[in-house]
């Protein structure tokens, strides 16, 4: 009986908590991967976070926008193994009503980072690798979301093979480059202004501004001229006083002819 | 006449958000003013409480962030400290599903004391430029806006974070009812998205 009237309150509940019964791990599947199939001490090797998101739903970017939560890694790793800083793919923009801008990704993305392992033959096998992941998954509704992820790989002299080769290419290549690469022939950017030239036409060029807590980018607008794009945005602090950018890195990011989304990054400059 | 008053109520709301869209609440400028109905129905407007403190809370009970602060009493904890002081807490809805009796239900379920404003339209987040829930706003006894952005220092969801994290209105209004100048008059605001139509 009491089982019974649990049950019925339980049901009465339901409507009072559609929006919080669906929880943020539901939507948003993660998975711990590597480019690997075996540690090689002394070596570094590529570890991926792939979240896998549900339809319609997304999460954020190191810059989530308006509002939004980034996604967020706390790596646990075995003794004398480090982790590089984690790459975040070229994001898409959304807005939704209200003119509240978010940065992020829909469907999956895969945040990579590279680890080294330690020097020395005396690695115990297997060897766990783990992060705790956070995130928060938005729709209509936000749900925070979090898993501990991990991984098990054999430590190993010398027979390591590639493993999960296209993913890793695929997600690597989506990284916003440091370098002028083809199709970029050249990039300026002086106090509020970006210029970018193409060698081949790109599409959907968008400009991300970087995570900052003291600046606020504003009236960003981006032109495109045959070839060139124009991007023109204005910088200021919360006092409302210009800001100066040094140090703090905005993407540009854009489709190729190939229809693949790349980014570029666009180091920050003196205001 | 049901046509009529369709595009009465078109040219209204028109009028309104065109009124309102450059006046967006700047630290040390006028507060927007703003009539809205709380749960009960009642209307509760920024000119009635001229002369006093008062603080806007963006509302939106299905936001994670939300319910952080209220799940561990600390937003109504707030709400009751300053209350004492003679500082008036409004939280306001511009949720688009918003509505009086949705107010009135989670205000009895989280032994909300203060009024719930129904803003459903947008208009009154919008002219505040309310972009996240909960973003906050201070309004001093000159009704100009002394502080805006968000509640506190650190961005996240979960419960244990407020212990840890300087609370910005708390500082804020300390240094309002103070009579001194406010150290961190802006922040940036964190949390969802306001859900506007």
């Amino acid at each position: 009986m009491p089982f019974f009237l649990a049950m019925f309150l339980a049901a009465l509940a339901i409507p009072t908590f559609v929006a919080h019964a669906q929880d943020g791990k539901g939507l948003v599947k993660a998975e711990l991967l590597a480019d690997t199939t075996a540690i090689v001490p002394g070596k570094s090797f590529n570890v991926g976070i792939r979240l896998t998101v549900e339809p319609a739903w997304h999460v954020y970017w190191t810059n989530p926008g308006d509002a939004g939560l980034p996604i967020r890694v706390t790596w646990k790793l075995p003794e004398g193994f480090t982790a590089s800083d984690l790459q975040f793919p070229t994001p898409i923009k959304f807005v939704q009503p209200g003119d509240i801008v978010g940065y992020g990704y829909e469907q999956e993305v895969m945040l990579i980072a590279t680890i080294t392992a330690p020097v020395g033959d005396r690695m115990k096998s297997p060897v766990v690798l783990s992060a705790d992941v956070k995130w928060l998954v938005c729709k209509d509704v936000c749900i925070p979301g979090k898993a501990t992820i991990a991984l098990d790989l054999p430590a190993s002299g010398d027979d390591a093979k590639p493993a999960n080769q296209d993913l890793f290419k695929t997600w690597t290549d989506r990284m916003p480059t440091a370098n002028v690469l083809a199709p970029l022939v050249d990039l300026s950017h002086n106090a509020g202004q970006i210029r970018l030239d193409w060698s081949s036409d790109v599409t959907e060029v968008q400009f991300f501004p970087p995570a900052s807590d003291d600046v606020t980018f504003s009236d960003i607008d981006v032109k495109q001229a045959g070839r060139t794009t124009t991007i023109t945005y204005k910088a200021e602090s919360l006092d409302g006083k210009p800001a100066s950018l040094a140090g703090l890195n905005g993407v540009v990011g854009y489709i190729d002819k190939d229809n693949h989304r790349r980014g570029i990054v666009v180091p920050g400059v003196k205001g | 006449m049901f046509k009529t008053g369709l595009f009465a109520l078109a040219l209204m709301a028109t009028a309104s958000f065109t009124g309102f869209a450059s006046a967006e609440a700047k630290v040390g400028e006028a507060a927007p003013a703003f009539s809205l109905q709380d749960q009960d129905g009642k209307a509760v407007s920024l000119d009635e409480h001229k002369g006093k403190v008062v603080v806007l809370e963006w509302f939106n009970e299905e936001c994670p962030f939300v319910v952080k602060h209220y799940k561990t009493g600390n937003m109504n904890a707030l709400a009751a400290k300053y209350a004492e002081k003679d500082v008036v807490w409004i939280a306001v809805n511009s949720s688009n599903f918003t509505t009086n009796d949705k107010n009135k239900a989670i205000a009895e379920k989280w032994s909300i004391k203060h009024p719930i404003l129904n803003d459903a339209n947008g208009a009154t987040g919008k002219a505040y430029d309310a972009k996240t829930t909960p973003d906050m706003f201070i309004i001093n006894k000159d009704g100009k806006v002394a502080y805006k952005g968000a509640i506190d220092s650190i961005k996240d969801s979960d419960s244990e974070s407020i212990a840890k994290a300087t609370n910005y209105v708390a500082k804020a209004l300390d240094e309002v009812l103070a009579d001194t100048a406010v150290s961190q008059a802006e922040t940036k605001p964190y949390g969802c998205s306001v859900k506007y139509k």
